[in-house]
């Protein structure tokens, strides 16, 4: 045995007979939720399009009614029906008022409807799911089935009753687009409670001596937001869909503004003589509708992998 | 999954039905159809309630009053083979053809006495025309008023063929109301037989006149078949009439393009596609567009004011270059070719272009000095008034060129409101919460107190929405009333049109016009600014 | 069928006929909020306003008109139209409209599920090559943008540029003028359908028992025909309820485009007219027609797969 003390050993001496497995505890470096998030979002190609998309039609909305020398309002009779070139990008329409203009102003006005409307939509239908949802037994009986009864009307049936009832404004459809869109929220809300309130964590708060007011604010919606945010992303084409469509049978905003929906239907009057006055609006709505479904089914895949398709 | 199955093959057959029974009933056209667009819907086919251009069209193609059209659009008698006028002009009495109804029954006098009597009963629309702003029919009004009986108002069938009308005041126009739908004959026996249902379907109906109504699709068309009982039925060269109903106006110019139409009505949209065809005019369609001005507006009641703001709405760049369809500026609270004065001359025309004689019409340095002059004499600095449209009244267009012309002007400062017609006119205008408000009237029957009578101080709280009085105009319009001389009738009502213009009880702007394609086999197709639209008995086809 | 699927039909039934109750009862409470009456012509008299609406029975309290309606409502009298075509049967009126929205609803539904069906198996079978990813694509446009757009591209290209098919409806050719109408509302048809086809195909595709029938050596033909298709199918059963209720509100504004004498355009100009009875009468059958093709895909959907045990989801 003593020649073997001789033998001094170098790290490389030994090879491995074939890659083992050996289980090294490694610890993964701390990504922040966002930034998986981010990763996760980034490979999808379709949903990074739609983001950028959403975001170029933003920035256009809100920028270039501002640079413009046009005015949305403005109009030039001499300048009328122009079809689209370097003075008017966008062409004009039967006032001579300039399109490029009043399309980014319609678009601007559409997503602050969508907006609006959906941020109502969160703060009604949240309270209302999670007051069912958490207190559950009559009350809840009683407030699904009001629910049910709501959405057994069609929305558009809704919508165009309202719009009758009250005066045209744009507060009003967004009143009358928070009327009906919050339900999805409220029963997505009402789920979720459903489901987390037997959790522990949630039975520990109440022991602890926790409010019923506690518990649903602070416990229960920090667990069911990334769920709204993409409800919400969803949401947002339906209510620029459903603005359009009030707009579009004449129950929409009045003269002399624009929106999506006023632009498409004044459009439409003119589309076998000026095609581009009706192509121009349907093509920014159909862009920004695309581009929110992209971008809000690329948003679930990220936040919840696990969340099945449909 | 058999369940599903079956599901599926039974809609699948239902499919199959519907593409073979839509395959049935393909058309079959030949050249004496005739096929026409009309951009509204049928609402009536009751002559006594009748209420829109397109039914008293309908009306008047399957039935005939006492007087119809003639070919070159004069009056001449229809229903009625003579007619004697009493010396005082209060008594008429008509002696009728014998003609049948499309269900044998002969067409008696009693038949025109129901027709009227059911026109008070139902509370028609249209029941004051025999009232006292319009034929004046002893004891009409007190009917309509629910004071007495309809069966005591002054139409009385002496026998089958004598028809007696007594009037309470001479009426100059009364041939001209005698061939609108509300004054032709119903049959009692069988309007009573079908009750609620009469006229409701094709065969709730009887027919009398050129042609037959053989089909009504809801909301989709109506066909006309010649009637070959009809007494003139010689002059009907067409063997159907369709119409299409509500129809948009750019599909009916795709139409017409592929010859599928034969007449159509355009929007100004599209005229600058067709202007150059040879299909292409215009014709005035009798509306007359103004602005309702509320007298209770401390501001608009200043008549500075209201001239400024009449001097800074361009009408001729509003008709020419936006509207585009024909329409023309106003001239006038009575538009053009509604009536003709007895010396032959058109009444409005005789008027002269009053905006212009009392500078009221388009100039902005002048509107802003009538402007000045009315803000100095109120003390103010500047107004801000409200301009009230209907939404569903094709009327968006002139609201935006109106909001933008007035608010030109400083010192004034215009806000648009929105609303559908009927709220414009049962909540905003009934309740005087208006400032502005743009409406139309459509004359009724070709006089000028179609208009006129709107302004009196007694249509307060009924038509006159904006509450204007003024003791001069209101006598005026009682001598006019009371005047059985036809020219110093109508030198009353020319001083009244006068007045409200000049005061501009209301702003007027234009009179409204349509385009419309007209191909060039057609002919013969009669139109009328004043009553019944379209005449179809005359259409040819070649 | 089963007692329990009986009783859980009637409880819904129950549930439906409450719920049509509060809608008539909360949609002529709102209508009785609208301005004005139907009775709109300004040459109208006070006088003759008022034996109008005594003769239609509008002058009486409102919950007194409300008993009334529901009273003949039940013998099936929906009462008479007041403007839009005086003194027509509700009925005749709306009936006729429907007609005309149901059958492009249900010829657009038919159109729309057989083309998706077939799109999501080509999908499913070429999964990952460049034909699932053109079939993904129609997908996601078919579902983001409005059936209304389809309707102007394809009246303005079919209609006004080519002459292919007429623009507008007309009843003397009910089928070719419903073609444009079809295709476009049948767009988001074919876009969910096919999406959804296919994710039940793939992972119906790649379950044990059809690795199993494929090593019993069966043939490709009957694997996919018989096996994999017949349960992918049944789920896309479920989100027929969903499309069709789309298809009806999508009828609205495709019937404005295409001049269709529907239900929708009815229910427009009824609600601009004050036409009140119009106006419940299509609001109502929207109503009853949403809750019946819901009721009848939940009990299509536990009839064909019974292992969904009904009443208890939500």
């Amino acid at each position: 045995m003593d020649e073997l003390k001789d033998i001094e050993f170098l790290p490389d001496d030994f090879e491995f007979v074939h890659n083992q497995d050996i289980m090294k505890d490694e610890v993964m470096p701390d990504i922040p939720f966002w930034l998986d998030v981010w990763r996760r979002f980034k490979k999808n190609k379709g949903a990074v399009i739609g983001a950028v998309v959403i975001i170029f039609i933003i920035i256009m909305a809100i920028f270039m009614p501002m640079l413009s020398s046009y005015k949305f309002d403005a109009i030039n009779s001499s300048e009328a029906n122009m079809i689209p070139g370097t003075l008017h990008w966008f062409g004009t329409d039967n006032f001579g008022r300039d399109l490029w203009v009043r399309t980014w102003t319609g678009t601007r006005v559409s997503l602050i409807v969508a907006f609006a409307a959906i941020a109502i939509d969160v703060v009604v239908g949240v309270t209302y799911g999670m007051i069912s949802g958490y207190f559950g037994g009559m009350v809840d009986q009683v407030m699904q089935r009001i629910q049910e009864i709501l959405n057994s009307i069609p929305t558009l049936v809704v919508l165009t009753l309202l719009m009758t009832v009250l005066e045209a404004s744009l507060t009003t459809i967004i009143f009358a687009l928070m009327f009906t869109e919050w339900i999805g929220m409220s029963r997505i809300t009402r789920a979720q409670v459903l489901q987390i309130k037997e959790e522990e964590f949630v039975l520990a708060s109440r022991t602890l001596g926790a409010s019923s007011f506690f518990i649903i604010f602070k416990e229960i919606l920090p667990n069911i937001y990334s769920q709204l945010i993409v409800m919400s992303m969803m949401s947002i084409p339906n209510a620029i869909f459903y603005e359009a469509y009030l707009s579009f049978v004449g129950l929409g905003l009045t003269v002399p503004n624009a929106s999506l929906g006023v632009l498409i239907n004044d459009g439409f009057t003119y589309f076998l003589s000026y095609p581009h006055m009706v192509a121009i609006p349907v093509i920014v709505l159909g862009a920004l509708m695309l581009s929110f479904n992209l971008f809000g089914d690329g948003l679930r895949d990220a936040l919840d992998p696990t969340m099945k398709e449909m | 999954m058999k369940i599903m199955k079956k599901v599926l093959s039974a809609m699948l057959c239902c499919a199959m039905a519907f593409t073979l029974a839509a395959c049935g009933s393909s058309d079959d056209s030949s050249s004496a159809d005739v096929v026409i667009m009309s951009e509204n819907d049928l609402m009536s086919l009751d002559s006594s309630q009748a209420t829109d251009g397109t039914s008293f069209e309908v009306i008047s193609a399957f039935k005939e009053g006492l007087y119809t059209y003639a070919e070159d659009g004069t009056l001449t008698l229809g229903l009625a083979d003579s007619v004697e006028v009493s010396d005082d002009q209060l008594t008429y009495t008509f002696t009728l053809k014998e003609t049948t109804w499309s269900n044998g029954t002969a067409v008696t006098a009693n038949d025109f006495v129901y027709a009227l009597q059911r026109c008070i009963n139902v509370s028609s629309e249209y029941a004051y025309l025999l009232g006292e702003q319009g034929v004046n029919i002893v004891n009409a009004e007190a009917a309509i008023a629910g004071e007495v009986d309809a069966s005591e108002i002054g139409v009385t069938a002496v026998d089958d063929y004598t028809l007696v009308f007594e009037l309470a005041s001479p009426c100059g126009f009364f041939d001209k109301l005698l061939a609108f739908p509300t004054f032709f004959p119903i049959n009692e026996e069988f309007a009573e037989e079908k009750g609620d249902s009469y006229a409701t379907t094709v065969d709730n109906l009887l027919f009398c006149g050129a042609f037959e109504l053989t089909t009504w699709d809801l909301n989709s068309q109506v066909v006309l078949t010649k009637n070959e009982n009809y007494y003139d039925a010689d002059v009907v060269q067409v063997n159907t009439v369709t119409i299409n109903l509500a129809q948009d106006q750019s599909a009916a110019a795709l139409q017409f393009d592929s010859g599928e139409l034969d007449y159509c009505i355009i929007s100004s949209s599209l005229v600058d596609s067709y202007s150059d065809s040879e299909y292409y005019s215009t014709i005035n369609n009798g509306y007359l567009w103004y602005l309702h001005v509320n007298f209770e507006n401390e501001y608009l009641a200043n008549e500075n004011i209201r001239k400024g703001l009449s001097a800074a709405i361009d009408r001729e760049d509003l008709c020419d270059n936006i509207l585009k369809d024909g329409s023309s500026p106003a001239s006038g609270f009575v538009p053009a070719e509604l009536t003709t004065n007895s010396d032959g001359q058109d009444f409005a025309e005789a008027c002269g272009d009053l905006l212009e004689e009392y500078e009221i019409n388009y100039n902005l340095k002048k509107a802003q000095e009538y402007i000045d002059a009315g803000l100095e004499e109120l003390g103010v600095d500047s107004i801000s008034l409200t301009l009230l449209y209907g939404t569903d009244e094709g009327v968006n267009d002139a609201a935006t060129y109106l909001q933008q012309a007035l608010n030109a002007l400083d010192g004034v400062e215009l806000e648009l409101v929105a609303t559908q017609k009927q709220s414009r006119i049962n909540s905003y205008q009934k309740d005087g919460d208006f400032d502005l408000s743009i409406t139309r009237w459509g004359p009724d029957y070709a006089d000028s107190t179609t208009y006129l009578n709107l302004l009196e101080t007694s249509q307060i709280g009924n038509n006159n929405y904006g509450k204007y009085s003024n003791t001069e105009y209101d006598d005026l319009m009682e001598l006019a009333r009371n005047e059985a001389d036809a020219a110093t009738r109508e030198s009353y009502l020319m001083e009244a049109n006068n007045i409200v213009t000049s005061e501009v009880a209301v702003i007027v702007l234009f009179e409204q016009g349509q385009a419309v394609l007209t191909s060039s086999s057609l002919s013969g197709l009669l139109h009328n600014a004043v009553g019944t639209p379209y005449i179809f008995k005359y259409v040819t086809k070649s | 069928m089963n007692k329990g699927m009986m009783k859980y039909i009637g409880k819904r039934l129950a549930i439906s006929a409450a719920t049509l109750f509060v809608i008539i009862l909360v949609l002529f409470l709102m209508l009785k909020l609208m301005p004005g009456t139907p009775f709109n012509d300004e040459k109208l008299t006070e006088a003759q306003l008022a034996v109008l609406m005594a003769k239609y029975g509008l002058d009486k309290p409102v919950m007194v008109q409300f008993w009334n309606y529901l009273r003949n409502m039940l013998t099936g009298d929906f009462g008479v139209s007041y403007v839009i075509n005086k003194n027509m049967n509700i009925s005749q009126l709306v009936g006729s409209a429907m007609g005309i929205s149901f059958r492009l609803g249900v010829m657009a539904t038919i159109l729309g599920t057989v083309i998706g069906i077939l799109l999501g198996i080509i999908a499913a079978l070429n999964k990952n090559t460049w034909i699932d990813s053109l079939s993904t694509i129609i997908s996601v446009i078919g579902v983001s943008i409005p059936s209304f757009v389809f309707a102007l591209l394809l009246v303005y290209l079919l209609g006004a540029k080519w002459r292919l098919f007429p623009t507008q409806y007309s009843s003397s050719k009910p089928f070719v003028s419903s073609i444009i109408p079809i295709i476009a509302l049948s767009m988001s048809v074919i876009a969910n359908v096919a999406r959804f086809t296919r994710t039940e195909m793939i992972s119906v595709l790649g379950s044990d028992y059809m690795i199993l029938a494929k090593a019993k050596g069966l043939d490709q033909r009957t694997l996919i025909f018989k096996h994999a298709l017949r349960n992918s199918l049944i789920p896309v059963i479920t989100i027929l309820g969903p499309i069709m209720v789309n298809i009806m509100t999508g009828t609205m504004v495709v019937e404005k485009i295409c001049g269709i004498p529907g239900l929708g355009k009815l229910l427009i100009s009824s609600i601009q007219q004050n036409d009140y009875n119009v106006t419940l009468a299509c609001s109502f059958l929207y109503a009853v027609m949403y809750i019946i093709i819901v009721l009848v895909i939940d009990v299509l959907y536990g009839i064909i797969d019974p292992r969904i045990r009904l009443g208890k989801g939500d």
